[in-house]
């Protein structure tokens, strides 16, 4: 593995069981990403694009074949070697935001750092530098249900940024969202991963998306059919 | 950390948590009200019966068995001297018990005659009353229970007829002169009091006795003779075996109580992990193990019984000090049933109760509030974000 290298996957392959039988997810997957890659996991709904972004972020485990996430291997981690590893390194961000209802903004952006045990100080100078980022300083006492589609989304990408994770994972981020809106989102995405030297690794079918991406993956029925560098993306750069 | 984030999620939760406070809070209320109310009935049984019966305890004649009356004929005799120093002394009273019938209305009635001195003060019973002149009746003092039975009232003569020291039947003419409202009904129901003098004299058998009851905080004489001394313990034995027979009552109303409040609970944390199934798969996303998303609803479960506690103390708390101020009256007269219960009864709350009511339910709260969370730690992380439940 290269010392810049984030992501290292070598003859994945996921099963799940389906009554007394396998379904195969995933099957000879060799992917290898480094630091500040901005890729995309592309194809149709069942291709294994989320199931792949899930064994990465150690949400779920691999049936065979080694994992190797930020230095962990991910195949033989414990849950809480795994949990402990999204909790410093990695964050997430979902199609359906996944913010927590009863919490206000600040709350939720505040949540990654007081499991990281970072003191108040501290956490409330981190949350009010990440909610600028993504520009919802004035709805910080807002909650989610308060909130439109776009500012949850962004809410969640702060909640995903805040302790300066090495990869963010994000799945279907703009698929909930309007084409402006997802634009919006892009845009503060490929200026963290340019300011912040942060990793994305994005599982999409939104061609929206596509137009930001600098590496583009295309899974097809659990395996990478193609893999694409893009130099010069449409959007964005 | 997880009680800030506990907190957070409870006060956030608003009305929802707030609803299963308040019914956990009833349901500790109830059970804090009943066990109260049982113990106020215990322990005014064990007041009334040493007040009107036991006081510090008694010597019996060693030939007495009051619980049967065939023993009544032979346990009598005068009492050793020392026992007679105290009752000399209005340390102690004597009584002389004999079977009788009487005749109220025409009808047959056997009863228990005892003959009491009247001025004696060392039991809660309007003795005095038989001092008065009853131009030459037997003056006849009863409970109301009794009073009720036979329809005798104050004034109304009826024939008494005994069995004396020699074996002959008397009989002679007696008068209620007062009708005592008494909670005891073992000196009421099927008891008639009357001067001790005039019983000696109409038995035969002057001066003697059948018990001598002393009163509280009199240290036993060396010689009693033969008669047994008899301590509050022991004559309180049959109360004690009542209250005890009455616990297991007391225990299924305590564990229905405690299963409502249990179920309330369960329910709520089983309707909690399944409402925020997301929410936690996004506590495991962003590095929350499993073991503490346990602790977190567990401890969400066991606050929940904080706050219960707290508001059945504000709100109940009020009722609590009334009741134990004012007591509740009972639609009921349970002497008839051969119970001794106040007809207002005095609830007794006492700092024992609350502080192990406490202790018992949060330990119950927090073992139902972990084993629904205990199914969070099978949840697949990927599943529960989907909004699954396996």
């Amino acid at each position: 593995m290269l010392n810049n290298s984030v992501v290292n996957i070598s003859n994945l392959l996921k099963q799940f069981p389906v009554g007394g039988d396998y379904f195969t997810a995933l099957s000879d997957i060799n992917l290898e990403l480094e630091k500040t890659e901005f890729t995309g996991l592309v194809g149709p709904s069942g291709s294994g694009k989320t199931t792949l972004l899930n064994i990465i972020g150690g949400l779920d485990s691999p049936t065979k074949g080694d994992v190797n996430v930020l230095g962990m291997d991910l195949g033989s981690a414990s849950h809480n070697e795994r949990a402990s590893i999204r909790k410093t390194k990695m964050g997430f961000i979902f199609q359906s935001y996944n913010l927590l209802p009863v919490y206000t903004v600040f709350e939720n952006v505040e949540l990654p750092l007081i499991l990281n045990k970072v003191d108040s100080k501290e956490r409330k100078k981190l949350v009010e530098q990440a909610v600028d980022w993504v520009g919802l300083t004035d709805k910080l006492e807002s909650r989610p249900a308060q909130l439109s589609g776009g500012e949850c989304q962004r809410t969640a990408i702060a909640r995903a940024i805040v302790h300066e994770p090495a990869l963010i994972l994000a799945d279907e981020p703009t698929a909930n969202l309007d084409v402006e809106n997802s634009h919006q989102i892009m845009k503060i995405m490929v200026r963290l991963n340019q300011e912040l030297e942060t990793s994305f690794i994005f599982a999409t079918h939104d061609e929206k998306i596509m137009a930001y991406l600098r590496r583009i993956i295309h899974l097809e029925d659990g395996q990478i059919m193609k893999d694409e560098i893009i130099e010069n993306p449409e959007m964005g750069n | 950390m997880l009680f800030n984030l506990a907190i957070k999620n409870l006060i956030g939760a608003g009305i929802r948590t707030w609803l299963n406070v308040f019914v956990t809070a009833i349901s500790f209320f109830m059970i804090i009200f009943v066990s109260g109310m049982y113990d106020g009935m215990r322990s005014h049984a064990k007041q009334v019966t040493i007040d009107t019966e036991v006081a510090g305890g008694a010597y019996w004649h060693p030939k007495y068995d009051p619980l049967d009356p065939f023993s009544f004929e032979d346990s009598h005799g005068i009492p050793p001297d020392e026992i007679n120093d105290l009752i000399h002394s209005k340390k102690a009273f004597s009584v002389l018990v004999s079977q009788a019938s009487i005749y109220p209305n025409g009808r047959m009635m056997p009863v228990m005659m005892k003959g009491i001195e009247p001025s004696q003060s060392i039991v809660n019973l309007p003795t005095k009353s038989l001092e008065q002149e009853a131009d030459g009746l037997i003056p006849v003092l009863i409970g109301s229970g009794m009073a009720n039975y036979t329809q005798l009232k104050v004034g109304d003569t009826f024939a008494i007829r005994w069995l004396d020291a020699n074996r002959t039947y008397d009989a002679d003419e007696g008068v209620i002169v007062y009708i005592m409202e008494t909670e005891n009904f073992k000196v009421d129901v099927g008891t008639i009091w009357i001067p001790l003098e005039r019983a000696q004299t109409m038995l035969d058998m002057e001066n003697e006795a059948t018990y001598v009851t002393f009163a509280k905080n009199i240290s036993s004489v060396q010689e009693k003779g033969n008669w047994i001394y008899r301590n509050i313990n022991y004559l309180m034995r049959d109360m004690e075996a009542m209250i005890e027979a009455d616990e297991p009552g007391a225990q299924i109303m305590y564990i229905i109580l405690l299963a409502l409040a249990g179920m309330g609970i369960f329910n709520s944390q089983i309707l909690s992990i399944f409402r925020r199934r997301k929410e936690i798969g996004t506590l495991m996303a962003v590095g929350m193990t499993r073991a503490r998303v346990v602790g977190l609803f567990t401890l969400e479960g066991g606050m929940n019984a904080f706050f219960a506690l707290i508001m059945t103390l504000i709100l109940g708390g009020p009722v609590f000090i009334y009741f134990a101020l004012y007591g509740i009256p009972l639609p009921i007269d349970y002497s008839e049933m051969g119970l001794i219960v106040a007809k207002r009864l005095i609830p007794v709350y006492t700092m024992g109760l609350f502080v192990t009511t406490t202790l018992f339910i949060s330990f119950v709260v927090l073992i139902l509030s972990y084993m629904p969370s205990r199914r969070i730690a099978k949840m697949k992380p990927t599943d529960a974000l989907r909004g699954k439940i396996n």
